[in-house]
């Protein structure tokens, strides 16, 4: 067929089923906006590209389908970088397009010229820059298998405007192309393998006496939420998940004892602390989640399960490794557990019971309202399935601490990253992927004015993503650790001088709330939720309230904080 | 204790790329051996800790899509 690059390139995304894309155009990138038109790619403009790759990250997140952000050479490309480290950190499959300048202009320091491939190359699974048009399939196949398989992971393709511009005769393949052989296929040899290796993993559960079984986002990514309550309900130890993993436990497991780590519950971090044996299913024993990692695990088995075999021992030795694919791991496990005689750990379970504590919450004597108040309310008045995408900070992690998820892909966050101004474009990407479910963006006041242009896009396409605002007047998380860990010395944290939300909301002509009486909440949330449109509910909270508990950055996670110092 | 890390590879980009995890991985390149022929081929020898070691080549591993498809 007779084509343009741009048009090939919007050829091989349709070919791959790809129907949704979040960009913002410019220069180098032109010709394929001017190729739009003529394809079926439904694309969403953002009004800052770093939303684009949040959106598209979001998107992945809660379709597990690939995201696709695009963006212009130079700046365009440079913005969307925070967004590519999320996805990196997350294992979130995410492709980025992005125009070059001509090739001729390449290395002269052209505007808007910036070496894209080598800045995103530390922070994606697999980037490439394109110079011919026939080049462009090939680039953009292989890009999208590397994202979508073996552990997920942001890719970026970088085309050049005169490659997207030239005129071509195509009549080679679009769709996907099958991936080179690789040693993660399997053979006989590793099923056997991995039978032997889940034999011994029940075998020392069965041995041990104090099991924990920790989930992580690799049970998300993996889509095995109904396979690992399965293999749960017969293993029956107590089960704490990561940021990441919540959700794939059932909240309503009386096994299941929630977040564990930096701000875990109580009973999830003893739990993990005096257990003697462990099973990760699909983590990556982040920092926040080990605390101290000398101590963490000591004297216990530990099994893990990953798809990245390199994981495995990268930060905690591990007793039992199993790299590979978490559906046919615990497929296997599941297999074994099944005719194994597993003991009840009744008296561990007991044990388990007295350390469950409710989570700590803050009054001001002046009565104003609590952050944790609105999220204790909100948690509890939104229907089963509605999906929640936080910004960073405090009130991400009293959300992550309250919420009760039906899916693992109903909850949205930049977790390994920790990208402030996530909640906003996050929710427009997840409202998009799921038209039809209530979706909920909380966001702290800093966070959120770093990406609340977005609310133009919520305007644009109409779509009624519920906004939460925990306005404590400060950046909540930095000022705590000022108050505890800086001798109170609370600099550059104050956000005293924060705009009207409410007329913010307004000007982009979204409905807005606004709440400060505990005894107000109620209502004013019932009517944000029940809004069919766009709703922002600015909640003015008190600022000094804490985030507990809380494990200080380096200690052992059984050494938590439940309250501030005197 | 140091341990050393044999790291065959097979093109430029992967070089060039393992060389700029260095940075943050603890460990030093201590040889390359790179062969220009009609395949590209280096070998890098990397040293270092054996926990920084693993994690470079965990490091390593999700930064280059070939070594990945080979070795996931």
């Amino acid at each position: 067929m007779e084509t343009t690059g741009s048009r090939l390139l919007l050829s091989v995304l349709e070919a791959h089923g790809i129907d949704t894309a979040f960009g913002y155009p410019g220069g180098a990138i032109m010709p394929f906006y001017d190729a739009l038109p003529h394809g079926r790619l439904t694309h969403y403009l953002v009004r800052h590209e770093q939303g684009a790759a949040f959106a598209a990250g979001a998107y992945a997140r809660t379709t597990g389908r690939l995201g696709v952000c695009v963006a212009t050479s130079g700046p365009g490309a440079t913005n969307l970088v925070t967004g590519l480290v999320d996805a990196m950190m997350d294992s979130v499959p995410v492709l980025a397009i992005t125009g070059q300048v001509r090739s001729g202009l390449m290395g002269t320091d052209g505007f808007q010229e910036a070496d894209v491939v080598g800045i995103t190359s530390p922070c994606t699974k697999h980037n490439a820059l394109v110079t011919r048009a026939k080049d462009i399939p090939a680039a953009v196949q292989r890009a999208i298998r590397i994202a979508t398989t073996g552990r997920p992971g942001p890719v970026l393709v970088d085309v050049t405007t005169d490659a997207l511009k030239e005129r071509i005769t195509w009549e080679g393949p679009l769709g996907p192309a099958p991936a080179p052989k690789s040693k993660s296929e399997p053979n006989a040899e590793a099923i056997s393998e991995l039978k032997v290796l889940a034999t011994e993993a029940i075998a020392a559960l069965a041995r041990s006496e104090r099991p924990v079984v920790i989930v992580g986002g690799g049970t998300r990514i993996a889509n095995v939420i109904a396979e690992f309550r399965r293999l749960a309900a017969l293993i029956a130890a107590p089960i704490v998940a990561t940021i990441n993993g919540l959700g794939t436990p059932d909240p309503a497991d009386d096994r299941y004892l929630g977040m564990f780590g930096m701000h875990g519950h109580k009973a999830a971090n003893l739990a993990v602390s005096r257990a003697d044996c462990m099973l990760a299913l699909g983590m990556r024993f982040d920092d926040r989640v080990t605390g101290d990692v000398t101590k963490f695990g000591r004297g216990a088995t530990i099994i893990h399960c990953d798809i990245d075999p390199t994981e495995i021992g990268k930060i905690v030795k591990a007793d039992i490794g199993i790299a590979g694919d978490l559906r046919a791991t615990i497929a296997a496990l599941t297999e074994v557990a099944e005719v194994a005689t597993m003991p009840s750990y009744e008296a561990w379970l007991r044990e388990i019971d007295t350390l469950r504590r409710p989570l700590p919450r803050a009054r001001n004597e002046q009565g104003e309202l609590s952050a944790t108040d609105v999220l204790d309310a909100l948690t509890a008045m939104m229907e089963p399935g509605t999906v929640v995408a936080t910004d960073v900070g405090q009130h991400q992690m009293w959300t992550a601490q309250r919420v009760r998820l039906r899916s693992s892909r109903d909850f949205l966050t930049s977790a390994g990253l920790g990208a402030m101004g996530f909640g906003i474009p996050a929710a427009v990407g997840a409202q998009i992927a799921r038209p039809d479910d209530c979706v909920v963006a909380v966001v702290g006041d800093g966070g959120f004015q770093m990406t609340m242009h977005e609310l133009a896009t919520i305007r644009r396409y109409e779509l009624p993503v519920k906004i939460v605002v925990i306005d404590n007047r400060h950046l909540g998380m930095v000022r705590q650790w000022q108050e505890l860990f800086y001798d109170r010395r609370i600099i550059a944290t104050d956000l005293y001088d924060n705009p009207d939300f409410c007329t913010l909301a307004s000007a982009y002509g979204i409905r807005a709330g606004r709440v400060e009486r505990p005894e107000d909440l109620h209502d004013a949330l019932e009517e944000m939720l029940k809004s069919d449109t766009a709703y922002l509910l600015h909640c003015a909270c008190f600022p000094t309230e804490n985030c507990f508990p809380m494990v200080p950055a380096g200690q052992h996670i059984d050494e938590m904080l439940e309250r501030t110092p005197a | 204790m140091s341990e050393r890390l044999e790291l065959p590879l097979r093109d430029q980009r992967a070089l060039a790329k393992v060389l700029m995890a260095l940075t943050r991985s603890g460990c030093t390149a201590t040889s390359v051996r790179a062969n220009f022929g009609d395949t590209y081929s280096a070998v890098i020898t990397i040293e270092g800790p054996p926990l920084n070691l693993r994690r470079l080549s965990a490091m390593v591993s999700r930064l280059i899509s070939t070594h990945q498809e080979e070795y996931r």
